[in-house]
Parts: structure tokens; sequence; C-alpha cells
């Protein structure tokens, strides 16, 4: 839903509205009108809904040879959402891709699929459940204080697959998702007892882990969606929307030379298989209408993708609401139909209109580079630098340039503040995309020089920076809230006046 | 140790109570919250005030009216959406998502042939809109056109499969005899269906419970309707569903109290005067089914059809003339198999067998294993 919110920072005042009513509105109160079943037509899909993509050098200490490619799915988790709470869909088919050649198609594939069991198939309480004190354990609880406590009754577990030009490989499997973070009665010493454990060693050297997380993407929604009345266009002041609300995290470490083009580590930043290119997934299974033999059981089908993700707001920023369907199918590599959006992107237009701003004229090659083609060596950035990974066609993804090492001083502002290591070259969890995005559609860049002025160069949302620390091991976002917190900030109303120090 | 056990249980089950009801108050449907649904139209009708000649300041109106008419129960705000939308169009012919609105209303107001015809234009300007495809899969569901329901349901769920094309996928499989088929695509709407949505995932509950309960399996059924009561309390189809297992299982007195409760429905009315009916209260039976006309002529006119009346009034063999009359007429503008099957049985009761023996093999082509279908087609084909 969040993503669906940011999705309207493109689109005027009324169409806000309309796709608000669209994507927002209860469902239709089917007992009003009589007996007949209506169907809800348009519905949000939140778990398959890809929300961020993120993909960075592995700071953690001691992994210096490690790329970590993390996406986020089932955005505004509300903490307590109780009794089942919230899970990965076992029937979606969740990926990562990586394309190391630039043609836009994945090389490199990790696939997740998701198994939910039951331990007492008979409770009705869903995530968690006294089955230890049923069964005449003892204790007054359900307590979960691992992941294999027999009161985590509705265990999920998970298979991690790996796809290249080589073949397919299952690379674990029967790893566990932790519970969410209840709280503490149910789920005490939530990081320690649950969430660390969750995080697996993987054959290759790398690691994973898949569950609930902090919601990292910080963004005062109401300014931005209210025709880009900002409260603050500076770096504090704003309200952090989607603080208080978790998100469902998939991360994956892997060795950087398991995703490169030679299948070695780059020999410098402008070597040729540099840079990488990555996008999220989700698909789900088409059926048959009418199945032509009603006995059989099983009737799924193949997937279909209904969700794609790779840098942040490209979705929300360019794609036109009509054509959001279609791009959420579609795949990095027919890109060059949805070009016209980003030569000449209507947010662009709506910030010149709302701060009376002159913003560069179209087309917006700055923005092809940044989003489509990836930056290629210019004398802005020097010789040491580049995200180009194209084949000379768009292909929207976010570009990681993998022999660029982490920076020992990073900005929120990545690029734009001089940090090499940061947005646009991948996205760590810290960077302040939103910040970033609406400078570079404003042309408030280097790349433009003559719009790179105030207020161009300055804009921004008010929040600099999340609500809950973000870690400094894998997988990096942050713990997730209580859903019994007695001191956590009531969502929405989280005012950022200070800048917390970046990891 | 049992006691404690029991008193253990209590205890967490009211916390997975507390818990329910915490998710259920968190949603947009708190009652006491200012209406968010009125700042909408507010805020529509100053951005119409602004920028008059945009059709979109007006689509915003006529979407905020119509969520106003869901959320109020208040119909008549669907005029005031369909009058913004007329406006909308007046202004830009073709604008799509005034386009939509207009399919979306013109489905509400049950005017499927034209619902039908806008999703037709629709698609001139481009075919692959899941959302279309699923206004027109329901514009030719009520109009009886079956194969091509099915064709659009597959583009549906092709395009993107999701809680909403599984749900199509699931009536369509019923209404073609395929119970166990129905059950799995509502199981997988059911899963894909949104966890911030309580009312949503309850009514995917509440149909698979209807598919239970028709192929007869009861106890899975009532588990169904129990569920989609605890994730969100009061739903109503959940609660009819509940009252119908209840009568299923020979507990009357549970299913009339539920039914009692659902003072609005002309459902629960009618269910409760045949209850009644049976335990021999004649006083009691006629006032509920007073109640169910009174009810009834209001969703009628609203519905523009006049099948449940006259299906009603066959059953209890009232005014079998206008039946006939009405039933034919609804058969002009629509082939479904209900519509189908309430003219051959008002023909029937009429004395028209030979009629009624050609009227029930349409409503019969679908092989739906609808209760009051195949039963009508015994009677009317032994007699």
């Amino acid at each position: 839903m969040r993503n669906k919110l940011a999705r309207r920072i493109t689109f005027s005042v009324s169409l806000l509205a309309l796709l608000a009513s669209f994507a927002l509105s209860p469902n239709p109160n089917t007992s009003l009108a009589s007996s007949h079943r209506e169907a809800p037509l348009i519905v949000a899909d939140p778990l398959a809904d890809n929300t961020d993509t993120y993909a960075f050098r592995s700071t953690e200490s001691g992994r210096n040879g490690f790329v970590t490619l993390i996406a986020n799915w089932i955005p505004f988790q509300e903490p307590s959402g109780g009794p089942h709470f919230y899970k990965f869909d076992d029937t979606v088919l969740y990926e990562i891709y990586v394309d190391n050649t630039g043609d836009g198609v994945e090389d490199v594939t990790y696939q997740f699929r998701f198994n939910t069991k039951f331990t007492n198939p008979d409770s009705i309480l869903g995530m968690a459940a006294p089955n230890q004190a049923v069964a005449g354990a003892g204790g007054v609880e359900p307590l979960i204080t691992s992941l294999n406590d027999p009161d985590y009754n509705e265990p999920q577990t998970y298979s991690v697959t790996r796809i290249d030009r080589r073949g397919k490989e299952v690379i674990a499997k029967d790893l566990i998702v932790p519970p969410n973070n209840i709280g503490e009665r149910t789920t005490p010493n939530y990081e320690t007892a649950l969430g660390q454990p969750a995080v697996y060693s993987l054959p290759n050297g790398g690691k994973v882990f898949a569950g609930q997380r902090d919601e990292g993407f910080y963004i005062d929604v109401g300014g931005v969606f209210d025709t880009l009345k900002l409260k603050s266009i500076g770096a504090t002041d704003g309200i952090d929307s989607t603080a208080g609300f978790n998100v469902s995290t998939i991360a994956i470490e892997v060795p950087i030379q398991e995703l490169t083009r030679t299948g070695a580590v780059p020999a410098g930043p402008t070597a040729s298989d540099a840079v990488i290119g990555i996008w999220a997934t989700s698909s789900r299974q088409k059926i048959t209408v009418l199945r032509s033999n009603p006995a059989e059981k099983n009737d799924a089908g193949p997937f279909q993708q209904v969700s794609r993700l790779g840098s942040p707001l490209v979705n929300e920023l360019i794609i036109p609401l009509k054509l959001k369907d279609s791009f959420n199918r579609s795949t990095p590599e027919g890109d060059s139909q949805f070009a016209p959006f980003v030569t000449n992107p209507q947010l662009a237009q709506l910030l010149s209109a709302v701060f009376g701003i002159t913003v560069p004229v179209a087309p917006r090659n700055d923005l092809v580079a940044i989003f489509a083609t990836g930056i290629p060596v210019n004398p802005v950035t020097g010789p040491n630098f580049t995200t180009f990974l194209s084949d000379g066609r768009p292909h929207e993804m976010l570009r990681l340039n993998v022999a660029i090492a982490p920076s020992s001083s990073p900005s929120r502002l990545g690029l734009l503040g001089e940090d090499v290591a940061g947005f646009p070259n991948g996205r760590r969890v810290f960077d302040d995309v939103v910040d970033i995005a609406l400078r570079a559609v404003a042309g408030g860049t280097p790349f433009t020089p003559a719009t790179n002025i105030s207020p161009n160069n300055t804009l921004g949302d008010g929040v600099a920076n999340n609500d809950v620390p973000f870690l400094t091991r894998f997988p990096y976002l942050g713990v997730p809230q209580s859903g019994n917190s007695t001191t956590g900030a009531p969502h929405g109303h989280h005012t950022i006046n200070s800048l917390p120090a970046l990891p | 140790m049992k006691l404690r056990l029991l008193l253990l249980s209590v205890a967490v089950l009211l916390t997975a109570l507390f818990a329910v009801r915490s998710f259920h108050n968190s949603s947009s449907n708190t009652p006491t919250a200012p209406s968010k649904v009125d700042q909408r139209i507010l805020r529509a009708q100053q951005s119409i005030a602004k920028f008059p000649d945009k059709a979109n300041s007006y689509n915003q109106l006529a979407s905020a009216y119509m969520q106003k008419a869901r959320e109020t129960a208040d119909f008549s705000f669907n005029a005031n959406a369909d009058a913004a939308i007329t406006q909308s169009l007046a202004l830009e012919p073709d604008n799509y998502d005034g386009l939509k609105l207009r399919t979306k209303l013109q489905l509400t107001y049950h005017r499927f042939a034209e619902a039908l015809e806008t999703t037709h234009h629709i698609q001139t300007f481009r075919d692959d809109d899941h959302d279309v495809w699923g206004q027109m899969t329901d514009a030719l569901v009520e109009l009886g056109d079956y194969p091509a329901a099915v064709k659009a349901a597959q583009k549906m769920v092709d395009l993107r499969p999701d809680s909403s094309a599984y749900a199509r996928v699931s009536y369509l499989r019923s209404l073609h005899g395929d119970t166990q088929g129905a059950i799995d695509a509502m199981t997988a709407a059911l899963k894909a269906s949104n966890p911030n949505d309580p009312e949503g995932v309850a009514w995917c509950h509440v149909q698979i419970g209807n598919e239970l309960l028709n192929a007869g399996k009861l106890a899975q059924a009532e588990r169904e309707f129990d569920t989609a009561l605890l994730i969100f309390p009061n739903h109503s189809l959940a609660l009819q569903g509940k009252a119908r297992a209840r009568v299923a299982a020979g507990d009357l007195t549970q299913a009339v109290a539920i039914y009692e409760r659902e003072a609005n429905s002309a459902d629960a009315a009618q269910a409760l005067g045949d209850i009644y009916t049976k335990l021999g209260q004649v006083n009691s039976a006629k006032a509920a089914f007073q109640k169910f006309e009174t009810l009834e002529r209001e969703n009628a006119a609203l519905e523009r059809s006049w099948r449940h009346m006259v299906n009603f009034w066959l059953d209890h063999d009232q005014n079998l003339a206008e039946a006939l009359k009405l039933a034919s007429t609804e058969y002009e503008s629509r082939k479904d198999i209900f519509t189908c099957d309430s003219l051959a049985w008002a023909l029937y009761k009429n004395g028209r067998i030979a009629e009624a023996k050609n009227v029930i093999k349409e409503a019969l082509r679908t092989g739906s294993k609808d209760q009051r279908i195949n039963d009508h087609a015994i009677k009317i084909n032994q007699s």
C-alpha cells in the first residue's frame, strides 16, 4: 500500500483521489443491497506487492567480499495485527533477479518459496498458541522462545533456489521464518531469540534471512501527496508516515563473484564486469477458469509476474497509472515502451508548477542515465565511477557497481552527498531516496548545472532518517516494532526533528 | 489441572478476541472516525471549483460518492455519482477513468447490457486492463452469456492472477457445477487476499462456507462462517451463512436468534418466515413474510430485478399471473440460469408445462448444482 501511496506522486490532486478510491477504499459492504454475491473488483494485493529493493556492498565487519540484496513486501503492517499476523504467501513466487550483461534479462535468479505448517491445526489462535501448556508441559503461555518452539503455531519455512545459465539449484531449504514481533510476553527478547537466529549461512559463504522487519523506507506521505505541499523542504520537520509499521523482508548476501558477468571479482570500478542490475518480482499462478477434468486436484498453472521493483520510486514517479499493471507484468528487457515517461516525467512539470522553479527541458537524458541505462563515466563523477550497464536500450533496474567499496563516511544523499557507494549506485537501507529523487527530477544535480541551484538542489520531504535504528549487521533493516509496545510512537505522527547518526 | 487449562484457554481466547477486535478497529471502517469520504467529496468539489473543465475532478467526485453509498448503505449517493460521471464524460467523452467508473456504476445499477457495451468501448483504447476484463466478466455472468464470461475471466486471470480474479473463477466454476473447483479457487482467492482488509478476508471464508454448505459438508461450512465472524464480527453474510448451517443442523433456535439480528435483510426475513412456518407459528411467519415483501420491494427497485419477489410469490402460490409477467419481462433482458429458472417455475405454476420444460433446460445448461434449479427441473419434468 505504501508503494501505492508513493505511486501517486505523479498525479494531480484529482487523479490522486481517484486512485485512492481504488487502492485504499474498504470493500463494498456486501450486505447492503441484498443477497447476491458481489466479489470485490479492485483489491490491493500486499502479499505480492514489492515495496522496496536494496543492493549494496556488505558493510558488516568481515564481509568485505559480499553483496547484500534485500527486497521487501507486504507494506503497512500493523504491529498488533493478530491473531494470524503477517506471513509470506505460500502461493506466491518471490524472486530477486540480477542482470550482469545489460540486456535487461536476468542472468542470476534467487527464488524463494514458502510453506506454512500448523503445529496444532485445530487451534484457531493463529501464529502463537499454548500448545505446550495444552499438552501438559506446563506454563501459562503461548511463549515463543526459539524458532523451533512448539508454541510457534504457524511456523513458516522456505527454500532458496539459485538459477543461472548453468542450471537450477536449491541452495537452502527448511529455513524458518521467525514469528512476527507479537509482544514481550509471547516473543520475548525478539531479536536475540528469534530475529538473529533466523539469519542462516549459505553454502557459498553468504547469508539469508526472511521475516518481519521495521519498515525502513521513510517519507512524509502527507506532504508529498498533498500536491507536494511539503511541511519542510529541508532535512527536518517532516512527518515519517511509515513510522510504526513493519514490513516483510527477504535478504540474501552472496559473494561478489557469484553475481558478475565473468564470475570473478572485478578488477576495478570501470571494469566491464563491475556493474550489475537488480530487481525483485512476485508472481502468482494462473488457473484455468473451467477445468477440463474437475477431478483434477491441483489446477495451478504457470506463474504470471504481478509486481516488479528495481529502482525506488520509478514505478511511482514515472509510470502513469494506466500502465501500472502493464509495467508490473513486464521485464526490464522491454522497457523501451516506457522510455517516454522517463524522458518527460509528469513529476518534473508538477515540481515546476508547485515551486515555480525552472526544471531541465525534455528529453531528460540525465534521468535516463540514472534510471534506465546507468551513469557512464563522466567528468562530474570522475574516472573511477560508473553505474552504466546497458546494451544501448533502456532497462529499469537498480544498478550497483560491485567494485566500489563501502563508504567510511556515508551520506544519506548518496551520490548527491558525494558518497559514491550510495544511491543511485545501488541503494543502502538508509539512503534518502525521496530527497534524492525529488532533486534529481527537479534537475538539482551536477548533471544539469543550469538547474543545480536552490531550491532545486535542496528539495526534500523533511524526513531524513528512519524512526528505528538500522542494524550494522545483516539483514541491516531494523528490529520490527513490537505488537504490544508501550513506548513506541504511534505511527504516522512521528516528527523527525533531529538527524540520528547513520549506521 | 483441567481447571487451570480451562482458565488458560479462556484467557488465550480473550487475548485472541481482543487482538481481532483491535485489528478490526484499526481498519478504516471505524464508525467514530471523522469521515474520510466526506473529506474526499469536499476536496473533489473544491477541485471542480478550481478546474471546472477537467473531467478528473468529476471522476474524483463520482468515486467519492460511490464510496459514500457503500459506507452508509444509502444507495441514493450513487445518483450523485452518476451525475458527476455524466459531467465528466461530457467534458472528455473518452476519458479512461471516467469510462471505468461509468461501467462500475452501470454494474451497481444492474444495467448489465449497458455495462457490457461500455467495457467493449473501453477496450477499443486498450485491451490489457485486468479490471475491465473483470467488469466484463461480471456483466456477462449476469446476462447469462457464460461462454463469453469464461473467456473474459480467463483473460483477467492471465493478465493478473489475484484475489479478485480467483474469486470470479470460483463463481464461474460453481455455476458450472464444479463445487470442489469453486472451493479451490476461492481458497486461492482467500490466500491472496489483503490481510489489512478483514472484511475481504471474511468474505472469502463466507463464499467457501456457502459452497461447502451446498455440498452438504455442514461442519466444515460452519467452521468457515465462524472463522469469518472471528475475523470480521457481525459480517452480515457470515451471520446468514451461520444461520443456514444451524438450520441444516436442526438448531432452529439459534438460527432464529441470528436471523432476528439481521433486521434489514430481506433474505433473513424470508428465512425466518420459513422457520416459523416449519414450527407452526403462523402469525410470526406471516409477519416475517410481510417484512420480507417490504424490504424486497425496495431491493427490487434498486436492483431492477423482481426475481426474489417472483420466486417468493411462486413458492407461496400468490400473484401467479403477475409473477409470470415479471419473470417474462426479466427474461427478455437477461438469460442467466437463475432468471431462466424463475421463468420456468412461473410457467409451471401457471400450468404452462410444455413451455416450462423448454425453459428449465436453459436453467440447467451450465450443469449448476443449485438446489432450487434442480428441484424445479425434477418437478417440471415429472409433470
